[in-house]
């Protein structure tokens, strides 16, 4: 077993397409608030339970009850960061999810899922759905009556038709465990998992609606599609979402307070934290994302790990608070879950848009750090690491994340996460909560001119001095000062801090970097939520630079470009973001472009396609199918 | 240990006008802090923008001078994570009144133990005198060429139907009445606002001298009484606020009480909230042990996510 895997591993690494290999693309759907949801958590649960690895992604509107949305989860034998355009198996039991919705206007709000089925794939639908609209022939079509297993579950139960409706999201799995071979009593089990601490009752009702399914399709004589085969796991994994994670590393890091304004896609992350009290995590949900801002850097003044999750938007709000941690050398961590922007732009959708103006945001200069994760692991790793830069150099970090991977669904290792809290040391940096060691006659001075330009900071509280701060330009003390060789020095201390923390910040924390770049065809230098596409298709013709610090910028990105046969730079924003920053820092315009803009995320075999279009000469290749 | 003036006297020379309100209130603020002999280390006094926020750096206590508008929420996050300090915010009329009117209300629904003394003079003094939201409708003053358009807000009014459980009202130049309301709003336990009508001699100074306050203003009648004597009796909580709210308006422009209008002791601070909740605070939990590895114990929450 070990052994074909670890030959799976290097015939993947040559670009072979194993073709017994499970890799699977399963996608349910439907109006939102019909439960789609549980589907889609019970789905994934199953096959992690079955010994599989998933990779899931959800796709809503801003809405909530009635619009059309829709999961893709992909179940394979080794871990997945991405999704591919296609899928294996669909189940839809409502018709506008199969033929799409138009507006008053005439206008396609969605077109339907009929055509993301890969030939020789499988679809399920109601059998109230004219098939013979769909025109498909190089697909499995199969119709499950759907009212019938209700009103006979209802029957038997004495209960109404009507208040069974909801549990089509369990027909949905249980057809699709029935087709893909898995057992029953796995099925079971999961059932009563997923709605455990749910009444008896509503165990009952869907356990019972999954047996019917499985008679009834049984009894129809419905071939499954495959046999697939229970697996063990080696450890534990978990059910996990890129919220999930970003909110682990927060509370690794001993973040003890997370203030947050209502916005999507960022609040799940908050709401997550307040549902497990065992964070000891304190939430709050003030009047504006400008409070939430001022609430977190009062908090980090007063000596708390404080942090916040938010989107574009909130992040634009924050702005001016933002420029007075830098100019006060506070400790806090903002988390951008970025959206499709400019203004609200698409809540539900992803995009890299935040890049520029992160990398500016605010009045003047001053010093800051920026990350960016790229898979749902350096997530946790990320937002944990940031609050001890945030203390070891005394500025705001931001943490640029991104819908396509906080709403990413993944198989994650438990020990994974035990083994990242092991090997994290909690650094505070120059922070003293005990005494001042002062000279007889002087004054504390928070903001002391070092060699380092990192100064010893004290809170409210200090048995032994007090403190202060001011968003003026200040004297080491933290008084107003506006003397012009001081302000010279100041500016020098909070942008000196750059030429020691690139000193000392490892490679792994600057940037990922696979293949070699003189050896490869093609480098391909990219970052964020456009990563898991780039790792699912990277073959051993392709270096791959994933750039993870934003700010201050990497040095050593400039010699790894250059050593480049050839360059392309791959990113989810229609400006080229990343391009535009890299050319900034290094005199570098990568030459080559891979953009994708419609709010949809980077698929792995669309990403393949492109990058063989520009290893053949073309220059840009915009992603915008879907 | 016994806290001195002294011991409280400036690192920083203050550079306001000559005559200006915002002395009167220092002073009172030190004063009252010898009064309660508070520790200076645990103390923090939070400002925004404007003459009145250099306050901080004037007295030797922490200070945070923030943004316009900002103190309310940054001492909010101050006294979230350490309900150890006492939290004290000096900020204008303005700052408080007009950009941070959002957090002066919001302030009122969770009732965090931060006291707010809002230096009230009218006008927005550094930035050459413009109307502030207190400044009542057609008065015409220094710094702006017409008498002023917009009409006044009434700070008691909104602090007592945000949910503030302490509200006061005084003048910069009583030194003794200041003294003895910011010491009754700082042992008061839960949110507090004294509105301080401050001289301006610069660009309000007819409305706003020490004369002009003598004929105008006038202590609250000694049989009003503000301070609800059953926390718990929320119909007496009613009743006191139906009373403090006849008393405030029956003030206008040119006649106005000074002295406490409502005073509830509400045991349902934001930190006994947050502590019902068994959410300790920030300030009071190790996050890290002698070798600096995470205290934090995940074995629950992963237990809950694992398949």
């Amino acid at each position: 077993m070990l052994c074909r895997r670890y030959l799976y591993v290097i015939l993947r690494s040559l670009g072979v397409k194993i073709a017994n290999e499970i890799d699977i693309s399963w996608m349910t759907g439907g109006k939102q608030g019909s439960g789609i949801d549980v589907a889609l958590g019970l789905f994934s649960r199953t096959m992690i339970r079955y010994g599989y690895h998933i990779y899931g992604y959800r796709e809503y509107h801003s809405n909530i009850i009635g619009m059309h949305s829709y999961f893709i989860v992909r179940t394979t034998e080794a871990e997945k960061n991405s999704l591919g355009g296609k899928v294996d198996l669909a189940v839809f039991f409502d018709k506008e999810s199969v033929f799409g919705e138009k507006n008053r206007h005439s206008e396609a709000i969605h077109s339907g899922h009929v055509g993301d089925i890969a030939p020789g794939g499988t679809l399920i639908i109601d059998s109230a759905v004219d098939r013979s609209m769909i025109q498909r022939s190089d697909i499995r079509i199969i119709q499950i009556d759907s009212t019938k297993i209700i009103y006979n579950v209802a029957a038997r139960l004495k209960k109404g038709p009507g208040e069974l409706a909801i549990t089509r999201n369990v027909i949905a799995v249980a057809s699709s465990a029935y087709l893909m071979g898995i057992d029953t009593d796995t099925l079971m089990e999961m059932i009563k998992e997923e709605f455990r601490g749910k009444p008896v009752t509503v165990i009952q009702t869907d356990s019972e609606i999954a047996k019917e399914t499985i008679a009834y399709m049984s009894s129809e004589k419905i071939q499954p599609i495959m046999q697939l085969k229970k697996r063990e796991h080696k450890s534990r994994y978990m059910y996990t979402e890129g919220f999930t994670a970003a909110a682990l590393g927060k509370a690794i890091a001993g973040c003890k307070i997370q203030i947050y304004y209502p916005i999507t896609p960022a609040s799940d992350e908050s709401t997550f934290i307040e549902s497990h009290p065992e964070f000891k995590m304190r939430v709050v949900q003030p009047e504006s994302e400008l409070a939430v801002i001022c609430m977190v850097t009062g908090a980090a003044i007063a000596g708390a790990r404080a942090a916040t999750s938010t989107s574009g938007p909130g992040l634009s709000l924050m702005t001016e608070a933002i420029t007075y941690a830098g100019i006060t050398e506070t400790p806090i961590v903002v988390v951008d879950h970025q959206r499709g922007a400019p203004a609200t732009g698409q809540p539900t959708r992803t995009e890299q848009g935040d890049l520029a103006f992160v990398v500016s945001q605010g009045h003047g200069d001053f010093g800051r750090i920026i990350v960016a994760p790229g898979t749902v692991n350096q997530y946790v790793e990320m937002t944990a690491n940031a609050f001890n830069y945030a203390e070891r150099y005394q500025l705001p970090v931001i943490v640029l994340g991104e819908k396509a991977i906080a709403q990413a669904s993944i198989s994650m290792d438990a020990d994974y996460i035990e083994s990242f809290k092991g090997s994290y040391k909690i650094d505070r940096g120059k922070l003293n909560f005990g005494n001042v060691r002062l000279k007889e006659g002087e004054d504390y001075k928070r903001f002391k001119f070092t060699d380092d330009k990192i100064s010893e900071r004290i809170i409210p509280g200090n048995p032994s001095a007090v403190m202060w701060l001011t968003g003026d330009e200040h004297d080491e003390y933290g008084h107003p000062y506006e003397e012009a060789k001081n302000r010279t020095a100041m500016m020098e201390k909070r942008l000196g801090k750059d030429a020691l923390i690139l000193r000392e910040l490892p490679q792994s924390a600057k940037y990922g970097l696979t293949g070699d770049p003189s050896k490869a065809d093609l480098l391909v230098v990219s970052w964020g939520g456009a990563t898991g596409g780039i790792i699912d298709c990277a073959d051993g013709s392709i270096s791959f630079l994933q750039v993870r610090l934003i700010l201050p910028f990497p040095e050593e990105i400039k010699g790894i470009i250059g050593k480049a046969k050839k360059t392309v730079c791959i990113e989810s924003n229609i400006s080229g973001q990343l391009r535009a920053h890299i050319a900034s820092k290094t005199g570098i315009l990568i030459e080559n472009q891979i953009l994708k803009y419609n709010g949809r995320p980077m698929k792995y075999d669309e990403l393949a396609n492109a990058i063989s279009k520009i290893k053949n000469g073309e220059k840009k290749v915009v992603l915008n199918d879907d | 240990m016994t806290i001195s003036l002294k011991d409280l006297d400036p690192h920083e020379m203050n550079d306001w006008c000559p005559g200006c309100g915002d002395n009167g209130i220092l002073a009172a603020l030190k004063n009252t802090i010898v009064n309660l002999n508070l520790d200076p280390h645990k103390m923090v006094v939070v400002s925004g923008i404007g003459c009145s926020s250099k306050l901080p750096n004037f007295i030797n206590t922490n200070g945070v001078h923030t943004l316009h508008g900002r103190p309310i929420p940054f001492a909010e996050g101050i006294k979230l994570a350490n309900p150890d300090l006492t939290v004290v915010i000096d900020s204008g009329d303005g700052d408080t009144y007009g950009i941070g009117m959002g957090h002066f209300i919001s302030a009122g629904r969770r009732n965090v133990d931060i006291k707010l003394f809002v230096h009230d003079n009218g006008v927005y003094s550094l930035t050459k005198g413009q109307a502030s939201p207190t400044l009542p409708e057609n008065r015409k003053v220094k710094g702006i060429p017409e008498p002023n358009i917009n009409g006044a807000i009434n700070p008691l009014q909104l602090a007592l139907f945000s949910g503030y459980t302490f509200i006061a009202r005084t003048t910069s130049y009583n030194i003794k009445e200041q003294v003895d309301l910011m010491s009754k709003a700082i042992k008061h336990k839960g949110l507090a606002l004294v509105d301080i009508l401050q001289g301006c001699p610069t660009y309000n100074s007819e409305f706003t001298s020490s004369q002009w306050f003598l004929q105008h203003t006038k202590p609250l009648p000694q049989t009003y009484d503000p301070l609800v004597k059953n926390p718990a009796d929320m119909r007496e909580v009613k009743q006191k606020k139906k009373d403090a709210l006849s008393m405030m308006m029956e003030d206008d422009d040119m006649s106005i009480h000074t002295g406490v209008f409502f005073q509830w002791e509400n045991p349902d601070t934001f930190e006994n909230r947050l502590q019902n909740r068994g959410i300790p605070s920030p300030l009071s939990q190790q996050i890290a042990d002698k070798d600096n590895n995470s205290t934090i114990d995940l074995a629950k929450t992963l237990g809950s996510l694992i398949v």
